[in-house]
């Protein structure tokens, strides 16, 4: 051990004595040993069944939301009633007023028509509407 | 080994286990730490297998009860861990001691505690309770050449700092 050391070692050995000095006796540790508190458990006990039973709560609650179908969730906003458009004093009284014309309805599917069937009308629809034989001429086809 | 056989070689090792229980712990709580060492080798949650000295064995034990206690201690602010009724019941008195012995304590308490703590916790193996760095290495559960370098560090380290340390003439002639 060297001087270092054993300096130290003095200096531990004061404060060791110091310490004896303040030790509790062994009956009195011994005697008074540790009894857990009752009330410290349940106490812990109450805040772990608080947080759980928040956790259960949130659960059920994100599963009742998941169940409920969209539409019934956001509702749509109903339309206010139209005001009837107010009249324009500047509309010269000679000026023609003029109506959209009510599309026609047809009375069963089979004669709806298209609006814009007649962009599909060519010159040579009638050419297309028979089919050629041979032996026939294409002048013969258009009579 | 008896329950009687186990108190006798804890009563004998009492002081010397207040000591490191107060080197291991906070000294407000080395009693309660102490305490609830004993318990735990009377109930059998710490069991002596004869591998290596009790006193190291024993101090061991404590060491691990004191970091345990450590890790509660923010559970035991917020109230949410028992109070170990023994505290209320065992509270240090206030004992007499002389003016250079307390200030002895405060300086060699303050100068250990800017340590790290395995650093103290050798120091305090080796030179308070004598033991070698072996059963000191025992005692803290690490390598003995870990222990070695710790005790190596920390002598060099508590020099330094003695040195600093205004009361350090009065320690060393308290030491002397």
């Amino acid at each position: 051990m060297t001087s270092d050391e054993r300096e130290l070692k003095s200096l531990f050995q004061a404060v060791r004595e110091a310490d004896a000095q303040h030790a509790p006796s062994f009956a009195r540790t011994w005697n008074a040993m540790p009894h857990r508190d009752r009330l410290g458990y349940l106490r812990a006990l109450m805040v772990t069944a608080a947080f759980v039973l928040v956790g259960i709560l949130a659960t059920v609650n994100a599963y009742r939301r998941r169940e409920i179908p969209p539409q019934q969730l956001v509702q749509a906003p109903v339309a206010p009633p139209v005001a009837p458009a107010p009249v324009v004093a500047a509309v010269p009284a000679t000026a023609p007023v003029t109506r959209p014309k009510a599309a026609k309805v047809p009375s069963s599917i089979s004669e709806w028509r298209s609006p814009t069937a007649s962009l599909l009308d060519v010159p040579g629809d009638d050419l297309l509407d028979t089919v050629p034989t041979i032996g026939t001429s294409g002048s013969s086809l258009t009579e | 080994m008896e329950p009687t056989e186990l108190r006798a070689q804890l009563e004998a090792l009492h002081t010397e286990s207040f000591g490191w229980a107060l080197a291991c712990s906070d000294p407000a709580r080395a009693e309660s730490v102490l305490q609830q060492s004993y318990l735990k080798v009377l109930d059998g949650r710490a069991r002596y297998e004869g591998r290596s000295s009790f006193k190291t064995w024993f101090f061991g034990v404590v060491r691990n009860t004191a970091r345990e206690d450590r890790r509660r201690a923010l559970w035991r602010k917020l109230r949410l861990v028992p109070e170990e009724s023994a505290e209320r019941v065992a509270r240090p008195g206030v004992i007499e001691e002389s003016l250079l012995a307390a200030e002895l304590r405060q300086a060699m308490q303050r100068t250990l505690s800017l340590l790290p703590r395995r650093q103290r916790e050798v120091l305090h193996l080796v030179f308070y309770q004598e033991l070698t760095l072996e059963e000191a290495a025992a005692a803290m559960s690490v390598s003995v050449g870990s222990a070695r370098t710790h005790y190596d560090r920390g002598k060099k380290r508590l020099r330094e700092l003695l040195e600093k340390e205004p009361v350090s003439h009065d320690l060393r002639r308290a030491g002397a």
